[in-house]
């Protein structure tokens, strides 16, 4: 039974990130990773210049919030 | 302050709410840590009295830090970091409003009736059950807004910390419902349906979860967001991030057992939690060092930047203690840790280094923001707390681990007729002057929080002159 548990337990750790990650291309990680930047533009461009990633679709509250006010 | 500039705007109230109750528990329940450690030292400072007995004061002290500092944290960051990183709004401000109202009141709730002695006894579960049914409802709300605000995002991934902090939501309202089904007898009376070892199993589930899920899996989510964001880095490996997510839930909750080495438990639970806590120590260094990688190129950034000083740190500390942890999970290193003030120092390694640090971050990161601000008021001020914070940390995991190896020790010294070498007490006179290196350390820790509330009100003040303007604090 233990076994079994354990056995389960590390199928799990084995499949999930596989499953996870079956459908992202490396280019769909990079872009991912970079969500933290995606809404902040002014950090988005000192990111890029130190890293020379892009965030390939940036929004902008505060732009935003004048468009639409 | 209006949050409702547009419908696009995200909802910053109820995070502004949440921060800023983060530092006013954290006061409070690091006080209440510092007055506790003054016990120890001097009883007399029981007063006499039950209300402030040593007894009743910790588990509000626990209560305080864990789910009155850490839990604002967590909530004022998942909101921020949920509406940023999938680019819209709180599906609803209301129930955002009510988990916030809903949260302080189960934290004054505690805060009035653990110092009158109501009870369940179990250890970080100790709120009665009305309490319990309280939590549960204000969960689920988190989770409701939580997750309905993943579902009508305009991104097309779901970004790693969301994950986290989605992990820590589900399994924090499973570990709470399960562990918390109870008889009551009465208004502030109940007792739980399960017994004997069984009890103390599914209360160890709970209690090393909490720790796992509550405390660890919830400011991982904080990590991945803050971390990068301040080094203006990416986060070092992605790939390594889901791995880390997947190995860790699945690993952690079975860790449990090893609070209950030599116990009737039976041997085989154990042994798997003794197994399944040293296999834990892989995901865990996995994401310290995927954090701590996250600052290729931008280390030098640490001259300068007390916030990405305070982040870093912290992945030190929850390296050291996710060390340390399994270490004393071996059942031969726990016959000598257990039950000694080793545990308590461990505890603060996580707790002080790791949680609090991360939390103090990601505050003085968000502070600004949510009130239009550049940066905190005093740069100054953030470096003071930095030290004292990392100071008071080391100071007191250092004198808890003299003194829990020397309890410890103490305890299991015989004569050569079989006797006991030492009485308790004098194990308990021996520990005295770590006692009172703690206490000078926690208060260290403490006082940093005080020039955090300052620095945080002149933010504030400063922010809301800024804030007469029309769309400022929208970003």
């Amino acid at each position: 039974m233990q076994l079994l548990l354990a056995l389960a337990t590390l199928l799990v750790v084995a499949v999930a990130p596989c499953l996870h990650l079956r459908r992202a291309s490396r280019h769909d990680l990079q872009q991912a990773a970079l969500l933290p930047f995606a809404d902040d533009p002014e950090a988005a461009a000192r990111m890029s210049a130190a890293t020379g990633q892009h965030c390939e679709r940036l929004f902008d509250p505060r732009r935003e919030c004048r468009l639409r006010a | 302050m209006s949050t409702a500039i547009s419908p696009t705007a995200y909802n910053y109230k109820v995070i502004r709410q949440f921060a800023i109750m983060t530092v006013v528990w954290g006061i409070l329940g690091m006080g209440m840590g510092v007055f506790i450690a003054s016990q120890l030292v001097w009883p007399e400072l029981n007063l006499g009295l039950p209300w402030t007995s040593f007894g009743r004061l910790r588990p509000l002290h626990t209560n305080l830090v864990i789910f009155a500092f850490g839990g604002c944290a967590l909530f004022a960051t998942s909101y921020y970091v949920v509406q940023r990183t999938c680019q819209t709004r709180l599906i609803s401000d209301s129930l955002a409003a009510f988990t916030f109202w809903g949260w302080q009141a189960v934290i004054v709730l505690a805060a009035i009736t653990l110092p009158l002695g109501y009870t369940s006894s179990k250890e970080y579960a100790e709120l009665e059950w009305p309490v319990d049914i309280l939590i549960a409802i204000v969960w689920v709300t988190y989770a409701v807004v939580f997750f309905g605000t993943i579902v009508k995002r305009q991104t097309k991934h779901i970004y790693v910390g969301n994950w986290f902090y989605g992990g820590f939501i589900l399994v924090t309202a499973m570990l709470h419902i399960v562990n918390n089904l109870e008889i009551p007898v009465g208004w502030f009376k109940s007792y739980s349906i399960y017994s004997g070892a069984t009890d103390a199993m599914v209360q160890w589930w709970y209690g090393h979860n909490a720790v796992g899920f509550f405390l660890t899996t919830g400011f991982l989510g904080m990590m991945y967001y803050f971390v990068p964001k301040q080094a203006e880095r990416p986060v070092y490996s992605y790939r390594l991030s889901i791995v880390h997510f997947w190995a860790l839930i699945t690993l952690y909750i079975w860790a449990g057992p090893h609070h209950l080495h030599y116990t009737a438990l039976p041997d085989w639970a154990q042994s798997l939690g003794m197994v399944m806590s040293l296999i834990l120590l892989a995901p865990s260094w996995g994401g310290m060092i995927n954090g701590m990688m996250t600052l290729s190129g931008a280390w030098h950034k640490l001259r300068t930047d007390p916030i990405l000083r305070f982040l870093v740190v912290s992945l030190a500390f929850y390296g050291m203690s996710t060390f340390e942890g399994p270490m004393m999970a071996i059942k031969t290193v726990n016959s000598l840790s257990h039950y000694t003030d080793w545990t308590i120092g461990h505890v603060h390694a996580g707790a002080l280094g790791w949680v609090a640090m991360i939390s103090i971050g990601a505050l003085y990161h968000m502070i600004p923001k949510l009130y239009g601000r550049e940066r905190m008021y005093s740069v100054g001020l953030i470096n003071a707390h930095f030290w004292l914070a990392t100071i008071g940390t080391v100071l007191y995991i250092a004198s808890m681990w003299v003194n829990g190896i020397t309890q410890g020790l103490m305890w299991r010294a015989v004569n050569a007729d079989g006797t006991l070498t030492y009485s308790f007490v004098e194990a308990l006179q021996a520990s005295h002057p770590g006692y009172m290196v703690r206490l000078f350390g926690g208060a260290l820790f403490a006082s940093g929080m005080f020039l955090m509330a300052g620095n945080t009100w002149l933010t504030v003040r400063a922010g809301q002159r800024i804030d007469r303007m029309p769309i400022a604090s929208a970003a």
